[in-house]
């Protein structure tokens, strides 16, 4: 085992015993963790493939398999309309997310200033309240302003920043060693160069956390709608209209299984265009010299 | 930006100073008004005998501390903020030692296992809240649920066993859903983190014949740190002030005044019951007892780059 420590990359290739006995382990381990994981979609989709009739009996394998429940839950509600709210605000709030709270964890992270710490502990208490709680006054407010009805209120604010966004940025900024950021400053960078230049490039996996983060969040928003956009059902986007679905057709298992597939679609194309920052990590060439 | 990197100038001091304002001033802005409002409208509230009379417009009495005085002197408050604390204490150890894990044995696997793994947590991921609730209690049916069809199947007495109406074992599905929709989010942020571990680092350390453990203990704890830190804040946040999972559960099947967390019971008292003011007081105390049980790991956040 030492002797495959003490020379890394070629050693890493030797199989020893340890090394087949830890694979296995690791590997077996896994594939449990991710069948505990997958099962419950799996089931999912199996029932999203079943007639009306089988999907309430306790079978678990569609027979026949049928695309039944695809074809009349694009008849029976207006999915794509769902889709297209849902699209608006989960792609808007991510975007202005991004423009806004990228510079605020900045200058939390790197740049020293008087009242960092505390602007810093005001935004973790801002995550601390029940949103259940601030409901009420801020429903008032955006009645005031002439948004309610609409998914306005729950996009426009990313604009500006989100504080769960720039808390969890600035801790990955902060694991970027110092020296390279300094580096930088000494060759004449700006603060703006260095952000775009340095710390950017190098929080990637941080930022597409974060930006996946808020993007499944608004996707998956139900109590956001609830409040502002139920009365208005041109607005309503695709999870705050599956549960409204679910709510009147509750014998239709089928049904709400083949929308609760559709929702996921879009999560895993995002996915693909993501999976390479997250799978092939970044690479730190393009920092040095 | 190029330019500015191959001219090199001196900024002037000013801009410097004016800058980390500049960039807070958008973010602030919004705090302030969407967190900063909603307080102050909630510790007035917490004030007054604010009930459903006052929704409807009528003025509000100002009662000081009676709410405060009414919610801890009441028996109920004291179990279910218990309750809601035992709870969040599971469910966070579960989740943040599931999530490390899984980002740990992520880093040496091969590409097309990465992907496998990581699809399968991002499935789990992206699921509706609710909907994921439906799934698990449909899993778990008394009478048609696939788990006790399994259990049954390999021997045990589970036919027709109701997993929600004892609090316990209601607690136990509660874990199981809300650990399987946040593990994937810890395990992609810590692996996110782990690939931002500058390998350079780590090959020294193995050069200088450091073995794995410790490796993690001494070069990529330290550098993973923050970002641990800020996913273990936030599962206390979430898992106290859980809401729509219980909720939900709570329909299918359990007995909501046995198994109230902290947020439903909010919800129970200031919304559905219409007490505004006391739900308020709830909600204030709720906040002090967070801040107080993450205190440290607010002071960790704040401190670390002073270090």
């Amino acid at each position: 085992m030492s002797a495959a420590v003490l020379t890394p990359r070629a050693g890493s290739r030797r199989r020893t015993p340890g090394r087949i006995v830890a694979w296995v382990a690791e590997h077996t381990l896994l594939t449990v963790l991710l069948m505990l994981f997958a099962a419950p979609i799996v089931f999912v989709a199996l029932t999203s493939f079943m007639t009306g009739d089988q999907a309430l009996t306790s079978a678990l394998w569609p027979d026949p398999w049928s695309v039944e429940s695809y074809v009349e839950a694009f008849q029976r509600v207006p999915l794509l309309r769902w889709f297209a709210n849902s699209a608006l605000y989960a792609v808007l709030a991510t975007l202005f997310m991004l423009a806004s709270s990228i510079p605020a964890a900045y200058a939390l992270s790197r740049v020293r200033f008087r009242g960092a710490n505390a602007i810093f502990v005001a935004i973790v208490v801002a995550m601390l309240l029940p949103p259940q709680i601030t409901a009420v006054p801020l429903y008032i407010m955006w009645v005031k302003a002439g948004m309610a009805g609409t998914l306005l209120p729950l996009i426009l604010p990313n604009l500006l920043g989100d504080a769960f966004s720039i808390f969890l940025l600035r801790q990955f900024f902060l694991t970027i060693p110092r020296e390279y950021s300094d580096a930088a400053r000494v060759d004449g960078a700006s603060e703006w160069g260095i952000l775009w230049r340095v710390v950017i490039p190098m929080a990637r996996p941080g930022i597409a956390a974060a930006a996946l983060f808020l993007f499944f969040n608004s996707w998956n928003d139900y109590y956001g709608p609830l409040l502002y956009a139920s009365e208005n059902q041109d607005w309503w986007p695709v999870a705050y209209g599956l549960a409204t679905f679910r709510g009147s057709h509750s014998t239709n298992w089928n049904l709400t299984m083949a929308i609760t597939m559709l929702v996921m679609v879009p999560v895993v194309l995002i996915f693909f265009f993501a999976q390479r920052v997250f799978v092939e990590g970044i690479t730190l060439t393009g920092v040095k010299g | 930006m190029t330019i500015a990197l191959r001219r090199p100038r001196r900024p002037s001091r000013r801009r410097d100073e004016a800058l980390p304002f500049l960039l807070l001033i958008p973010a602030g802005a919004v705090i302030l008004a969407l967190t900063g409002w909603p307080l102050v409208q909630l510790l007035i509230m917490s004030l007054q005998e604010f009930g459903r009379a006052q929704i409807f417009g009528a003025p509000p009495d100002w009662v000081w501390f009676e709410n405060y005085a009414a919610v801890l002197s009441d028996e109920t408050f004291w179990i279910v903020l218990g309750r809601s604390i035992l709870f969040a204490l599971v469910n966070v150890v579960t989740t943040m030692s599931l999530g490390i894990l899984i980002a740990l044995l992520m880093t040496r696997l091969g590409r097309v296992l990465k992907l496998l793994v990581s699809a399968g947590l991002l499935l789990a991921w992206a699921m509706p809240p609710i909907t994921a609730t439906v799934v698990w209690g449909w899993l778990f049916d008394t009478r048609r649920g696939v788990i006790n069809y399994l259990l049954t199947g390999a021997g045990l007495d589970f036919d027709n066993h109701s997993w929600l109406i004892q609090p316990l074992s209601f607690f136990f599905v509660a874990t199981v859903i809300i650990t399987w929709q946040s593990v994937p989010f810890v395990a992609f942020t810590v692996y996110a983190g782990l690939t931002q571990v500058p390998t350079e680092v780590l090959e020294a350390a193995q050069l200088d014949g450091s073995s794995a453990l410790q490796r993690f203990r001494f070069v990529t704890f330290p550098y993973l740190r923050p970002v641990l830190l800020v996913l273990l804040l936030l599962q206390i946040i979430w898992d106290m002030r859980v809401f729509p999972q219980i909720k939900a559960l709570q329909t299918i099947g359990g007995i909501a005044s046995e198994t109230n967390t902290i947020g439903p019971y909010i919800y129970s008292v200031s919304i559905a019951g219409g007490e505004l003011g006391l739900g308020g007081a709830i909600a204030v105390i709720l906040v002090i007892v967070m801040m107080a049980l993450s205190a440290y790991y607010i002071r960790s956040t704040v401190r670390q780059d002073e270090a």
